[in-house]
């Protein structure tokens, strides 16, 4: 069976059975993906997938049920009216009906018409690149292109119909150096318009890797901190939650009810861009068009992340900011490309201002070192000792600490160099490289 | 899930470009994930997936490719999609099928039976408990997840298999907030079985837990960012092992030499006292398996015993490369992913030592009573992870709670740091990620205590 036979199904289904409306998410497309080890093909993948995600309005309450075998929709149906049927909030979640979006232009990706052969050679290539760059480098455990293509379609009763078609792809070089007996690694990879450019790609994985030899932890104590494009994008991938009017609703972030007063040093902007060039998109997760929007203008929270249920809960208009987590799972809230503005300095000003300080080249444990409802983080960490602006050696095993509410405040100095290098999903985050007027290093 | 004809076929398409090993992976799996917040239920969800995936090896070169279509037409030509990745004559034909072995074991209380009403039950018992703790708790959210994964596998060796895996989990986060402060904790116990788990695992004294936490980290104070010694507090705690050193001897990473543990067989790398076991048969746990998903048995591996490295986890692409045997562990976390070596339920072996003198004999240092989660670069053996509960050892006695502490050390010298190990061994769950996926794996160990570690965290002196 179709995908539109097996909806009209669901609909009538859901319709005689008392729904007052019913939804379905569709996601279809196939990914690519290779590894190359020594010039010969590692490990490779190729794949056709399909999965559909029902939603049911059933007595004022919202029920899912997703699945990749299209048959029998009573049974589905059913399944999804069972969990409406459970459901206790009391909070309303507007369905959205039928509505024109804007024309957004599609997300850059040099491979979209690229063919496997094509796609394997700039793989190999990328590894050639990566030995030659410096002799120093060993080996590329991973050097991989992924891509995939995805046709997303959210239509419902009420006369949604939402389309949009994606093409991504991501390139990923991870390189291991030895110099003397100490042996090094580190990753760069690129998505989108820049996924490309393999030069670029080899360029960030070796100098990262570069600047790790001889490295040692530095003493204990508050250490003036330049944070790295790359591990500030970081930072903003790890405290988004932060702005989720979800968890505000909830009492479990601390942005909660702070609208309209200062949250950061009056430098600070931080903005939701759905048009930006790295992934256009011109609908949420509900069909919702979305917006462009400050979350923070000069310091000052000026709105949070919204979807149609917070929006209703608030009384306000949704900020387009609808998500899944995954095909399968329920409508929550995800920012789309979110950036913190960039400044005016480049990357050697920005050092030379730090004077002496920390820069942080690299973060882990970034999945598990954040309290999400405190903001309070402590991760592992390798970077740079400056002193009288300039780098002085290369620095490892150490954490670094801190509040993300206090580091808002903290920012004393950004960059020219914003960046999206960082992504969680189809969310995209950007920032130059930041001074941070102190965080607490602990080291020998 | 399709017929003995259509498989070999499958398993024939897939080696006509000389692959010499060809594998078909099907699986249909159902779950559902409810979550509370407030005491009352605000999602439930339902998912089943169905598809398949067809893997070639060619010496240790991979090639998979996968589709949601079952037709005998899609299943052809993902095989083919997966072989044209080689370009030699073909060289090998498939065994005859055996007859199918079922591994599935008997469930009592099978999750298709049961109602919504009863799972919502144990969420609502949670935020109960969790709740009336302590008038600090301001927030109690939970989740129910339960999954039947149903799994068959052929191979060019004649091999067939099937076995349907279930699992069951809970999970509470209670928050605790008091003058513009916020503090969490985390507790998600879960089992290989059906709904009979919860004849085992008590879900109010999961939920008071959760909220102890939350309510001591609140009154705690900033943890001190120093180098000094550390005792890891049993079950959960044994992340150090998952994350310091076992990941560091799965195939993935060893055969090619990226890990501080490659070519270490038989060399001793831990104290004496160390020994680190991954069992994947242990009954109804969260991380066992009876099968692995290229069809061995799930097996008991010794990995280090009294500091001497014994063995690697080892899936079967590997295996001939790094002449060493299957220990029965390749996963993947759906058809979308090609297996590989992963850990099962990993833990270190009770020792001598008296858990309370671990405290006693420290000048200063941290008592980590609940880990969070953690990372490791497994080249360098470089690792991370947080500390959900902690507390501040000063003159052989635990002086305050502390919050927001992270260690960090390298693997190898970690191993040989350990200087206690105690008597009563425990098991904590977790989901673990890595190169097939997100996989359900149990950590473990008895309380354990490092000569010395950094603890990095916000504050000063205590």
């Amino acid at each position: 069976m179709n995908f539109n036979e097996f909806k009209k199904e669901l609909f009538d289904c859901a319709n005689k059975l008392g729904c007052s409306a019913a939804e379905v998410y569709f996601e279809e497309g196939d990914a690519f993906s290779v590894n190359i080890l020594e010039q010969e093909i590692d490990r490779y993948t190729a794949a056709v997938k399909y999965g559909l995600n029902l939603r049911v309005k059933y007595q004022g309450k919202d029920g899912y049920a997703y699945t990749e075998v299209f048959e029998d929709a009573e049974a589905l149906v059913k399944r999804a009216i069972d969990n409406a049927k459970s459901i206790e909030s009391e909070d309303e979640h507007p369905m959205q009906g039928k509505c024109e979006y804007e024309e957004v232009g599609t997300m850059l990706d040099p491979f979209k018409n690229a063919t496997e052969q094509d796609k394997i050679q700039f793989v190999k290539d990328l590894e050639t690149k990566a030995k030659e760059k410096d002799e120093r480098v060993l080996r590329t455990p991973y050097c991989m292109l992924e891509t995939s293509k995805l046709a997303i379609h959210i239509s419902n009763t009420l006369g949604l119909d939402a389309k949009e078609e994606v093409s991504v792809s991501v390139v990923l070089l991870d390189v291991v150096m030895q110099q003397g007996d100490e042996t090094k690694e580190a990753y760069a990879f690129e998505v989108g318009e820049y996924a490309g450019n393999a030069d670029m790609v080899v360029d960030s994985a070796v100098s990262l890797c570069a600047d790790k030899f001889n490295a040692a932890p530095v003493k204990s104590g508050d250490y003036r901190i330049l944070m790295s494009a790359r591990t500030m994008s970081e930072m903003l991938q790890v405290f988004w939650r932060q702005f989720s009017a979800d968890l505000a609703q909830k009492g479990m972030t601390l942005m909660a009810n702070k609208e309209g007063t200062q949250v950061a040093n009056e430098i600070v902007n931080i903005i939701d861009d759905p048009k930006h060039k790295v992934y256009p998109r011109a609908f949420d997760g509900e069909g919702v068009p979305t917006k462009t929007k400050h979350l923070i203008e000069n310091g000052v929270l000026k709105t949070l992340l919204h979807n149609l249920k917070t929006a209703k809960k608030a009384n306000i208009e949704s900020t387009g900011n609808a998500g899944r987590a995954s095909a399968a799972g329920a409508i929550t809230i995800m920012p789309t490309n979110m950036y913190l503005q960039a400044g005016t300095k480049s990357y050697d000003e920005m050092v030379q201002s730090l004077g002496n300080g920390l820069i942080i080249t690299e973060l882990e444990g970034t999945h598990s070192g954040a309290n999400d409802v405190s903001g309070e983080f402590s991760f592992g960490a390798k970077g740079l000792l400056v002193e009288n602006g300039k780098t002085v050696r290369a620095v490892d095993q150490i954490t670094v600490a801190g509040s993300f509410y206090e580091m808002l405040m903290d920012i004393e100095e950004l960059g020219g160099d914003m960046r999206f290098c960082a992504a969680d999903g189809s969310s995209f985050f950007g920032a130059p490289s930041t001074i941070i007027k102190k965080l607490k290093v602990a080291g020998s | 899930m399709v017929s003995e004809k259509i498989a070999q076929k499958v398993l024939e398409a897939a080696l006509e470009t000389g692959g010499d090993f060809s594998e078909l992976f099907l699986e249909d799996t159902e779950s559902s994930n409810l979550s509370m917040i407030d005491g009352k239920l605000e999602s439930a969800t339902y998912k089943r997936i169905r598809g398949a995936g067809v893997r070639v090896l060619k010496g240790s070169l991979s090639a998979y490719a996968y589709t949601a279509d079952l037709s005998e037409e899609a299943l052809i030509k993902t095989a083919r999609a997966a072989a044209a990745v080689f370009s030699s004559p073909k060289a090998y034909t498939s065994m005859p099928i055996a007859v199918k072995q079922d591994y599935t074991q008997a469930v009592k209380r099978h999750f298709k039976d049961i109602e919504n009403a009863h799972r919502i039950d144990l969420l609502k018992r949670m935020h109960k408990a969790a709740k009336g703790y302590s008038e600090e708790i301001s927030q109690v959210s939970s989740r129910y997840f339960d999954i039947t994964r149903r799994i068959e596998i052929f191979n060019s060796e004649g091999l067939h298999v099937s076995d349907t895996q279930p699992r069951v989990r809970v999970m509470v986060e209670a928050v605790a907030m008091k003058d513009g402060e916020a503090q969490s904790g985390f507790e998600g116990p879960g089992l290989g079985m059906g709904f009979e788990a919860f004849d085992i695992i008590d879900v109010e004294a999961t939920a008071l837990q959760a909220a102890k936490t939350a309510v001591t980290m609140l009154h705690g104070k900033p943890c001190p960012a120093k180098t000094v010694p550390v005792v890891i507090d049993g079950g959960f705690g044994g992340v150090i092992l998952h994350e310091a050193c076992v990941h560091g001897l799965e195939a993935t990473f060893v055969a090619k030499g990226d890990s501080v543990f490659a070519g270490k067989l038989g060399q001793k790398v831990a104290s004496d006292i160390v020994t680190a076991v991954d069992d994947g048969t242990l009954p109804g746990e969260w991380g066992s398996i009876r099968i692995d998903d290229e069809g061995t048995p799930g097996k008991r591996n010794v990995l280090i015993e009294n500091g001497i490295l014994k063995s690697y986890l080892v899936d079967r692409r590997n295996a001939a490369k790094m002449n060493h045997h299957l220990t029965g562990s390749s996963r993947r976390q759906d058809y979308t992913f090609a297996p590989t070596s992963r850990m099962t339920n990993t833990f270190f072996a009770p020792g001598d030592d008296d858990e309370e003198e671990m405290i006693r004999s420290i000048d200063e240092g941290l008592f980590a009573a609940r880990m969070g989660g953690g990372s490791v670069m497994p080249l360098t053996g470089d690792f991370n992870f947080a500390v959900a509960e902690g507390y501040w050892i000063k003159n052989g006695e635990i002086v305050c709670p502390v919050r927001g502490a992270t260690l960090i050390g390298r693997g190898a010298d970690v191993l040989f740091k350990i200087d206690r190990i105690g008597k009563k061994l425990w098991l904590g769950q977790g989901n673990c990620g890595s190169l097939s996926g997100m996989v359900p794996t149990n950590v473990g160990q008895p309380r354990i205590r490092v000569s010395e570690m950094v603890v990095g965290g916000k504050g000063g002196d205590i």
